[in-house]
């Protein structure tokens, strides 16, 4: 792989957002572009599709052709349009319900979930760096 | 039968007709028992007044008149002929009715048709003529069915009634379970909402807090400044979250006490807007408020403020570089008073308009909780007004219009302090609820009388049973009649050579700002100038002066 590892982060809080940003910018070295607005990440990601993408599911002002969505929904939409050439997906959640994952991870076509707050960021980071290709 | 809560005798003989047979026939009974029945209610009497279960329900004389009135009723229908069995049926009714009313379990109508029975048939077996023993077993017989034929119309009649009760009761408490369902579910609903909305900005917070203790931002102070300003926005955010959830809360509960009275509704309007123009600047908003008469509204003073607050800040918020005007009126619906703050800003989205006042209904990207508006509503309504939104959509800007009552003018307290106190002040301002305030202050703290009129007329009738050593008068005072005496300053000024006050000293109070009559002030023929709020902030100084002025 050539330069930098490319993340697009899809969250809702302006504060969540910068932090996952610099966590992945300053410590992990990857570049990122942050989207607060599911439809914007759709047009960017049609240009240039990421090593990486990392999605809230909790967005409850979203929409997407109108149509009010979370992020296990933008995953499904994005894993029809783009097929083989979508980018590993990190579902995000705030609202982390044991037996939930499973659920979600086969609902939404995601590649892994992670429960917000973020409790070791070193090892968050290994999970997804071992999501990307070697 | 239970499904009529007004039930027929048409409708209990139907229902119970499958069970019931034919009507009996007692015609050859009723020449021997009928004349017995005087005799047969004595002794059913006896039964029930040695029964102490019985007795409870049979202790007054109208109680007992009742029994009696029912108990000859029921011995005509009884052998009545088969074709009247309507009336029977009718009988049952109401006797089941009076039964239920009156809390008589349905055993004790039962126990006491048995002893009927019992009665009846010893008085049969008695006075049956002593040649025709044969006929007394068919006789019997006859008796026996009438009786069960009552027995099972008096059961159907207690059932099917009970059965109605209960429907009635039961059909309350599910509607009443219904709305608890609803209420809990929106409890939940705001508890699922509140707890996101407060983890969000807290994981967030954290998370920062973890990267600026690892030392992400070691190299780049400006990173980490930016990073520990973020942080703090959102800890000040998550602080009002949670004072306007602990608000609801006391809210809900009824915990919060309205201070109402009366006060000018456009002087406090214009007061909360002063504090809004340092941000409105910041903003390039321009903040206009309509000019007008007074217009006295009952409401708590504080809340008054917060819900005007509340809503210009959102005005501010939406309206970025716009205007915001804000008018007062009365309203069409008389004895109310309408506060209408209208914005040229974003607008709102028509879906978002029915729920804007529950919680967590928020225009802002990003989440902002949005309690503001609902505990506006809440406290409006709380004063006995109304607040509602208009938008004609995205775009169009907004407008939200909230009333409150009209106030009843509080009054003016006309003489405070110790009537032999060696000092009198006049205090002339017709804000009641300030002059009661101030001259008790004074009152209290100097040890002076303080004489309090509304109105520079007032004053000069005042003056001509009182002359006190020191007049204070209010700039704005209402237009006097006959175009004497406009104002506080036309006040002094005609006092400056009235007989008995051109020596005394004049000061001029105000409760506004008085940058654009500055010439007026220094022209003025006061002696002082003190403004309400330099009072407020600096008491020691003010009483000083005032000492030394009666001094």
């Amino acid at each position: 792989m050539s330069g930098l590892t490319l993340a697009y982060l899809l969250e809702d809080n302006a504060l969540i957002r910068r932090y996952l940003c610099d966590l992945l910018e300053h410590v992990a070295g990857y570049k990122v572009l942050a989207f607060e607005c599911p439809q914007a990440l759709l047009d960017r990601c049609r240009e240039q599709r990421p090593d990486l993408m990392l999605l809230d599911i909790g967005l409850p002002n979203a929409k997407l052709d109108g149509q009010p969505v979370d992020g296990i929904l933008v995953c499904k939409r994005m894993k029809q349009e783009f097929g083989s050439s979508m980018p590993p997906v990190v579902i995000l959640t705030a609202h982390a319900l044991a037996g939930e994952e499973q659920h979600i991870l086969s609902e939404s076509c995601a590649d892994l979930y992670e429960a917000k707050p973020i409790l070791d960021e070193d090892a968050f980071l290994a999970r997804l760096a071992g999501l990307l290709p070697r | 039968l239970s499904r009529f809560t007004v039930f027929h005798a048409r409708d209990l003989l139907r229902a119970a007709e499958p069970f019931l047979g034919p009507p009996p026939d007692l015609n050859e009974l009723r020449d021997i028992l009928v004349p017995r029945a005087p005799e047969i209610v004595e002794q059913f009497y006896a039964t029930i007044v040695s029964s102490p279960d019985a007795v409870v329900f049979i202790q007054t004389p109208q109680q007992l008149a009742n029994l009696h009135r029912s108990l000859e009723a029921w011995v005509q229908t009884f052998f009545s002929a088969p074709a009247l069995v309507q009336k029977r049926a009718e009988l049952a009714l109401r006797m089941t009715r009076t039964h239920l009313e009156i809390g008589m379990p349905l055993e004790l109508t039962m126990l006491g048709h048995l002893r009927l029975r019992r009665l009846m048939l010893r008085e049969l077996f008695d006075f049956w003529p002593s040649g025709d023993r044969l006929g007394l077993g068919g006789a019997a017989e006859k008796l026996n069915h009438a009786f069960d034929y009552d027995l099972l119309l008096l059961t159907t009649c207690y059932h099917g009634m009970a059965v109605a009760r209960l429907e009635a009761n039961s059909s309350h408490l599910n509607s009443l379970n219904d709305r608890l369902a609803q209420s809990l579910k929106a409890q939940e609903s705001l508890l699922r909402t509140t707890s996101h909305e407060l983890r969000t900005p807290l994981a967030g917070l954290v998370g920062m807090l973890k990267l600026l203790r690892r030392g992400t931002y070691q190299n780049n102070p400006e990173s980490q400044l930016s990073a520990l300003d973020d942080s703090l926005a959102a800890a000040n955010h998550l602080l009002t979250l949670t004072d306007d959830l602990l608000h609801l809360a006391r809210l809900d509960l009824g915990r919060d006490r309205f201070d109402l009275q009366g006060f000018d509704a456009r002087v406090a309007t214009r007061e909360v807007l002063r504090r809004f123009e340092p941000r409105a600047i910041e903003m390039g908003v321009h903040l206009h408020l309509e000019e007008g008469p007074p217009l006295l509204v009952q409401a708590d003073r504080d809340r008054h403020a917060q819900v005007l607050s509340n809503l210009i800040q959102n005005a501010i918020r939406h309206a970025p570089h716009g205007l915001i005007e804000v008018s007062l009126g009365t309203t069409a619906q008389a004895g109310h008073i309408l506060t209408r703050i209208h914005d040229n800003g974003e607008g709102i989205d028509p879906e978002l308009l029915p729920k804007l006042f529950q919680p967590m209904t928020s225009t802002d990207r990003g989440g902002s909780l949005g309690l503001g508006l609902t505990i506006c509503r809440r406290l409006v309504l709380a004063m006995g007004g109304r607040i509602r939104v208009h938008s004609n959509g995205p775009g169009q800007g907004a407008s939200f219009e909230f009333t409150l009552p009209v106030g009843d003018a509080p009054c003016l307290i006309p003489r405070v302090g110790p009537t032999d106190a060696p000092h009198s002040i006049l205090v002339v301002d017709y804000d009641a609820n300030w002059s009661n305030k101030f001259s008790s202050w004074l009152a209290e703290s100097l040890g002076v009388q303080i004489f309090c009129v509304p109105s520079g007329l007032e004053a000069l009738e005042s003056l001509k049973t009182h002359v006190p050593q020191l007049i204070m008068a209010e700039v704005a005072l209402p237009a006097a009649h006959e175009g004497r005496i406009g104002d506080g300053l036309a006040l002094l000024e005609e006092l400056s050579h009235h007989p008995s006050a051109m020596l005394l000293p004049k000061w001029l109070i105000s409760g506004h700002d008085l940058d654009f009559m500055q010439d007026d002030l220094v022209r003025g023929s006061h002696d002082q100038y003190w403004g309400k709020d330099q009072i407020l902030v600096d008491r020691d100084r003010f009483l000083q002066a005032v000492q030394k002025c009666l001094a």
